[in-house]
């Protein structure tokens, strides 16, 4: 081959690569409105109001490394909210890193949100694995507590939810689960409820700064998208004892007059159909001694070490988790939300069929048996 | 040396790429929807079908081994030169269908998951240019790129399923057959234009180097493959339950599912793109067996690069500016099926009788 050739065959090769390359549209970073969570609350008029918690690589001109902020828009839906991002940050908005989405508490009580889901869920970019929940009062009010927490509102909600909530007996939920619950068999789930709870300050440097953290020990029930009923802190410690993967669960006891503080470190439950309708339910807990900084001690410090624990102590916290385990079961039933899946137990061995969704949880009886073993 | 010669270990290696390569996209949403979860069943007994072909196909190797007979030579001699065009037109239609529903899958996985917009010529001048320079060096160098890249290829694959198969709940799937299981073997067969993937072997039969094992190797490929199918699609309609019919790129939903990467940015991304590789390997040696078509119908052997049949499967590539994916889903593929089974199940069958019929009309085997 002549060097005109090889030259030629370069030259055709450089162009061809130029033109390719030049004619696949991608974005530029910069030019991206990186969505870190949102926020709905519901509008006046019939819309929703978005709040974005939207993260800023700093290029020169800004602040030097990363940096997030809110912004706030209106939207007849959420397609519109999310297009008027744009609008307000001079940037297309990017969900691909949006880690959680936050209900504001007018909304999801009044509100029927399936679309919202809805789009979350077909959304290509949007992680189905993001942590969706409700809060309290309004969910930009909530965001714009990201100052007093330090850090990032979404992270410290994702964190939360995601890597702490099981260590301390309260479940958490994922938009792909939250979805699918709220259109398979009875229609009912659940989402966590977050709140800014606020704390001391003692800082001397900022005396006037606002400072709290993330509670999150509440759980709203949800059928077909409809808000049902909220749950409170013991009827959630009574969810957990039936769902292994969460630990944690804290028991206080008296032995004489020191006050003991039971930790479960290890949980084996078998929700069984009985095949008359009903279930044998077994809440097997292996328990020792809280740590001396457990929570919810009163009175003396409780114990620390290898010490045995009482037979005593044992059955007390066998009685007292019986009695949250049947406050929740009570709660399934007179709400009438499943959040054991009996629904999906009995799907698995008969399949479905529109009378096995739409049996109505009081007609599903329970048979619980609780155990508690030291570790 | 035969450029086009390829060793059984190579053939194995780029048989299992191509058996993961594709069947992540729209497939585990089109099963989802036609009998729910289980679609892994009907994925099992596409496997199923696919072993017993592999099989005989194999043995039809061996019974070749020594006569370097290609697919043309051996239906030219054991049936007539009608039939062998024949067979080859239904061959070329069918890789020219795979090639379009792989690009335009992998298009659409662009657009929507990386958010990169391109125009259909543009994005397929590229993979064009990378098929038909593979042609020109011959099977040998697809073979050899299958075997470079094959180790990382299977990280990614792992890499995307691990997360979610630790924490899906397989108990999802019961009960198993609930969808009926005529619904699921017809599902299997309807199906069937995504399996069978060992077709491309006809096509480099002349070139394949036997050793001392054959069945092996390939076998091993294969139930490797089959597992990593059948699993994925276990997995994902377990994830997904209802919402699986909807979702049409399997790979780019069920890769996002993962607790622990929620905070910690996208690498499902990262993994996403090296598995991609394998759909643009499948991508040229799907046109490698076209151009091969091509050769075998107008009965020539093409001494250099042909322009004139390049040329050709180029124009079938063009086939998505025209008809969407879906519309060809739903007319020629889904009654292409029919005249497909010839080619994806009888053929296999018969091969070991035809290589041998062949065999016996050739003076110049070596035992």
């Amino acid at each position: 081959m002549s060097n005109f050739k090889r030259i030629g065959i370069v030259l055709l090769v450089v162009a061809a690569v130029a033109v390719v390359a030049g004619s696949f549209k991608g974005s530029d970073v910069l030019d991206r409105a990186i969505i870190l969570g949102l926020g709905v609350d519901a509008d006046e008029n019939g819309g929703i109001i978005l709040t974005a918690e939207v993260v800023s690589p700093g290029n020169g001109t800004e602040q030097v490394g990363t940096f997030s902020k809110n912004v706030t828009v209106k939207g007849e839906t959420i397609n519109v909210a999310i297009q008027n991002i744009a609008e307000v940050t001079g940037k297309e908005a990017s969900l691909g890193q949006c880690v959680v989405l936050v209900l504001g508490q007018e909304y999801y009580e009044t509100v029927d949100f399936g679309d919202l889901t809805e789009y979350f869920i077909n959304h290509h970019s949007f992680k189905e694995s993001a942590v969706i929940c409700c809060c309290e009062g309004s969910a930009r009010e909530f965001f714009n507590k990201g100052n007093a927490l330090s850090q990032s509102m979404s992270l410290a909600i994702a964190t939360a939810l995601l890597d702490q909530a099981e260590k301390i007996a309260v479940t958490n939920n994922s938009l792909l689960q939250y979805a699918r619950s709220q259109n398979e068999l009875d229609r009912s789930g659940f989402l966590n409820k977050v709140s800014f709870v606020p704390s001391d300050n003692k800082d001397a440097q900022l005396p006037d700064k606002e400072m709290g953290y993330i509670g999150y020990r509440e759980i709203c029930v949800f059928r077909a998208n409809r808000y049902v009923v909220l749950l409170d802190e013991q009827l959630v410690k009574g969810m957990s004892l039936f769902l292994p993967d969460t630990d944690g669960e804290t028991f206080v006891s008296f032995e004489d007059v020191v006050t003991r503080t039971v930790q479960v470190t290890n949980k084996d439950v078998n929700i069984d159909p009985d095949g008359k309708g009903g279930f044998e339910v077994t809440i097997k807990l292996t328990v020792r001694y809280g740590r001396t900084d457990s929570e919810e001690v009163n009175g003396p410090i409780s114990a620390k070490g290898d010490k045995e624990i009482p037979q005593v102590i044992l059955d007390d916290v066998a009685e007292q988790a019986r009695y949250v385990a049947e406050r929740f079961l009570a709660a399934q039933a007179e709400y009438n939300f499943d959040l054991l899946d009996f629904h999906e137990a009995y799907r698995r061995k008969q399949g479905y069929s529109i009378s096995l969704a739409d049996k109505p949880m009081s007609e599903f009886p329970v048979k619980l048996t609780v155990k508690v073993d030291e570790s | 040396m035969d450029k086009n010669r390829v060793s059984i270990d190579q053939l194995a290696l780029l048989y299992l790429l191509l058996v993961m390569g594709g069947k992540f996209l729209t497939l585990p949403s089109l099963l989802a929807g036609d009998v729910g979860h289980d679609s892994w069943l009907s994925v099992a007994f596409s496997f199923v079908w696919d072993g017993i072909c592999l099989c005989f196909l194999l043995w039809a190797i061996r019974i070749n081994d020594g006569c370097k007979m290609d697919i043309s030579a051996i239906l030219d001699r054991s049936v007539s030169r009608p039939i062998t065009v024949a067979l080859m037109a239904i061959f070329f239609v069918i890789f020219a269908l795979r090639i379009n529903v792989l690009l335009s899958s992998c298009f659409k996985m662009f657009s929507v998951t990386f958010d990169v917009s391109a125009n259909w010529i543009v994005y397929v001048l590229p993979v064009a240019a990378l098929a038909f320079f593979a042609l020109t060096k011959g099977f040998n160098a697809i073979a050899r790129m299958g075997q470079l890249l094959f180790g990382l290829i299977l990280i990614a694959v792992v890499a995307l399923f691990v997360s979610p198969f630790m924490e899906v709940e397989l108990g999802a799937l019961l009960p198993i057959g609930e969808a009926g299981w005529g619904k699921i073997l017809l599902t299997s067969y309807t199906r069937s234009f995504w399996f069978s993937d060992y077709i491309f072997i006809y096509f480099v039969m002349d070139g394949i180097k036997i050793k001392k094992h054959v069945f092996a190797p390939i076998l091993i490929s294969f139930g490797v493959g089959a597992l990593l199918c059948i699993t994925l699609n276990a997995v994902f309609v377990a994830l997904f339950g209802y919402l699986a019919p909807d979702f049409d790129m399997a790979m780019s939903k069920i890769g996002v599912f993962s607790a622990a990467s929620t905070a910690n940015g996208r690498w499902d991304w990262l993994t996403l793109s090296i598995w991609l590789i394998s759909v643009f390997i499948k991508v040229t040696v799907f046109i490698f067996c076209a151009y091969k078509c091509l050769e075998k119908i107008v009965g020539v052997r093409f001494a250099k690069f042909n322009w004139i049949a390049a040329a050709i499967v180029l124009v079938t590539l063009s086939l998505p500016m025209f008809v969407s994916t879906r519309q060809l889903l739903d007319t020629v593929i889904k009654w292409g099926v029919i005249p497909f089974t010839l080619v994806q199940y009888v053929l296999p069958l018969l091969m070991p009788l035809l290589t041998a019929t062949a065999r016996r009309k050739t003076e110049m085997c070596h035992e």
